[in-house]
């Protein structure tokens, strides 16, 4: 059994009239990478930021490293690292002073900081742009810069709000490649996404919609949540089919690209029968987007 | 406190100021174009007034009058008429701003030791000049008579140069803008550029993060403040009477305390934009117009009066005033002093207050 060093109690969160989260509880294990799925609004971001010891819930309690987030504050914040979604880099510091000026703030020995600092650089391929100022960086090596700043005083928690958002496809890749260096070294790291195929490459996850927990568990598990798997056609009308679908049964269809995925109680001759023609359904394991069209389908019918 | 992070703090400050040529230029340019700017324009003087004569007298005695007044640094010859229609055209075309008139018994007069009367016609139009003009030209008739003397003696400004008393104000007005606008950035925007809600979740504590704020802007104040003092010394020729260790402390403390009130601005306000318009409303307008600086105290309205009591920039008007002109370190400016102290740790202690770490609030 792994160790907690995470757990959130039933938090909530409101801001004026907007109730951005509603009683929400989790679990985080030592050594997993965590992630907060779910679309923009969901509260992912308020949830971290209760995480990050920056925030105080209205109720509920969260108990990072076995302290808590409101009375330990300032224990906490020596022990983790968070990466807001801007992270905090100063435009017109350059990479290296960026990175000094946050190992300063956390009190890294200046004994220490040369080794850990060359060491990071080329962990994450900054070392030919440590003069360069942060500004002038691509989207994808600002993220890298943030990430390094974050662990520039080897934190045991590491928190990624939204770390890959608006960074290209190949950036995004070489970022996951990196975390999941750090958890390979025994780090913990919790982040939010809005991007399904990330969430896949999360041990453990948990998916929030409108401010609660629709769903949690590994890929596999959340995959398993759609009750016998998901049919799958090509369609030159895919909407229109879709549509269809959506309105003459009880199930739910969702178009990706020019398939059809449809999903629940629902057989291959009904499908046929709503679109009035024999197309060409297979039948087949579903992805952790499809659970999660589906998952929020259902919450929407119920709520 | 940690001078680890403390010091990382200030020189961030530091190479954001350097590498932004706007707050560079705010913080060092800006101060010495509005010295020059106010110090030569808002000058009280006038010198060169037009003058022309109408001497009916034509003798020693009125010629050397004559030769009183164009000799002197407020008036210049500007021609001479015959007739009283003359005079008035004169004045009407704007060749003279003011006529002398002597009258034909002039010299008999003085002779026997009798007081005799000139005229001046003033060009009324512009009665800041008028006002002054027989200002002046009452003080060189009166010598030039020898009769009884002066009945007005100015102390400090013998020349009555208002350049003398309006740099050291001047100096305080601009310092007072200046160090105010200068951290009324500093806070807002971190929160502005999104680095306040990294900078939260570090183990940084408040003192820390306030004091490494005001080091940076501390530094470039002083700056400011030797600058202002060497143009009005020698640029100006304002001569300082008192002692330069009271300047320092006088100004060093009034500089505090207006980064304070920068700082506390930038830290209730929710954008740069706002806190740097509070700044200059907050400090420029009361700075400038209750101070002391422009008009007199004495001559507002009690409640007004009190108003002045509660601006900072009225006691270091004051007591840069006193310390240049006057040269007296006596009494009464411990009192003025004790009020910036007790100013700026009443600002020091809301902005603490007001500044939170977290974003609770927000």
């Amino acid at each position: 059994m792994k160790e907690k060093i995470v757990t959130v109690h039933n938090l909530t969160k409101s801001f004026k009239e907007v109730q951005a989260v509603k009683g929400i509880s989790f679990e985080v294990n030592q050594g997993e990478v965590f992630g907060l799925v779910g679309p923009d609004g969901a509260g992912k971001t308020t949830t971290m930021r209760i995480l990050a010891a920056i925030l105080s819930p209205d109720s509920g309690s969260a108990e990072i490293l076995h302290l808590d987030s409101i009375k330990d504050r300032e224990k906490i914040h020596d022990r983790i690292a968070y990466m807001s979604q801007r992270f905090g880099l100063y435009q017109d510091l350059t990479v290296q002073e960026n990175i000094k000026f946050y190992a300063d703030l956390y009190g890294v020995k200046r004994t220490e900081l040369k080794e850990s600092m060359d060491k990071l650089l080329s962990w994450s391929n900054l070392t030919q742009f440590k003069n360069r100022p942060a500004g002038k960086l691509s989207g994808g090596m600002k993220q890298k810069l943030g990430l390094t700043c974050a662990l520039i005083h080897t934190p045991e928690l590491l928190l990624l709000d939204e770390p890959t958002n608006g960074v290209d496809p190949v950036s995004r890749k070489e970022f996951w490649n990196l975390l999941y260096k750090l958890v390979d070294d025994g780090l913990t790291i919790i982040m939010t996404t809005a991007y399904l195929d990330e969430a896949e490459r999360c041990h453990r996850l948990a998916f929030m919609d409108k401010g609660k927990i629709t769903a949690r568990g590994t890929p596999k598990e959340i995959v398993n949540l759609i009750p016998g798997g998901v049919f799958k056609f090509n369609s030159e009308n895919p909407f229109e089919e879709s549509n269809r679908i959506a309105e003459t049964t009880q199930a739910v269809s969702t178009v990706f690209g020019s398939q059809v995925h449809v999903m629940g109680k629902i057989t291959a001759e009904q499908i046929q029968k709503s679109i009035n023609r024999q197309a060409e359904i297979v039948r087949s394991e579903g992805s952790v987007e499809d659970a999660f069209v589906y998952l929020s389908e259902i919450e929407k019918n119920h709520g | 406190m940690n001078r680890q992070r403390v010091k990382a703090i200030a020189k961030k400050e530091i190479i954001h100021v350097i590498r932004d040529p706007r707050s560079l230029g705010m913080g060092l340019a800006i101060p010495v174009l509005l010295l020059v700017l106010f110090g030569y324009g808002l000058s009280l003087n006038v010198d060169n007034v037009p003058l022309a004569v109408w001497d009916q007298s034509n003798t020693v005695t009125s010629r050397n009058l004559i030769r009183d007044f164009t000799n002197s640094e407020a008036f210049q010859s500007a021609g001479v008429c015959n007739s009283q229609q003359d005079a008035d055209r004169i004045i009407q075309i704007g060749q003279a701003t003011a006529v002398l008139v002597i009258p034909p018994d002039f010299e008999e007069k003085i002779t026997r030791h009798e007081s005799s009367t000139v005229q001046l016609l003033v060009d009324g139009s512009d009665s800041n000049t008028a006002r002054l003009s027989i200002m002046y030209a009452d003080g060189i008739t009166k010598n030039a008579a020898q009769t009884a003397a002066m009945s007005l003696i100015t102390a400090y400004n013998p020349a009555m140069d208002t350049t003398w008393s309006i740099i050291p104000g001047l100096i305080a007005i601009i310092l007072n803008v200046i160090a105010a606008m200068l951290t009324s950035l500093c806070v807002a925007r971190e929160w502005e550029n999104g680095t306040m809600e990294q900078l939260v979740s570090t183990p940084m504590r408040k003192g820390e993060f306030l004091i490494g704020k005001l080091v940076p802007y501390y530094i470039i104040g002083v700056i400011d403040l030797i600058v202002a003092v060497l143009m009005a010394l020698f640029l100006f020729g304002v001569p300082l009477n008192g002692s330069l260790l009271a300047l320092a402390g006088v100004s060093g403390m009034f500089i505090f305390t207006t980064l304070s009130v920068g700082i506390l601005i930038s830290t209730a306000a929710k954008s740069q934009l706002l806190a740097s318009q509070l700044a200059l409303v907050i400090t420029f307008l009361p700075g400038f117009i209750l101070s002391g600086f422009v008009y007199d105290i004495k001559a507002m309205p009690t409640v007004v009066q009190a108003i002045t009591k509660l601006i900072p920039a009225t006691y270091f008007v004051t007591l840069l005033r006193t310390i240049f002109l006057k040269g007296t370190w006596g009494m009464a400016p411990t009192k003025e002093l004790l009020f910036l102290i007790l100013f700026a740790a009443v600002i020091l202690a809301m902005t603490m207050k007001k500044l939170k770490l977290n974003l609770d609030g927000r």
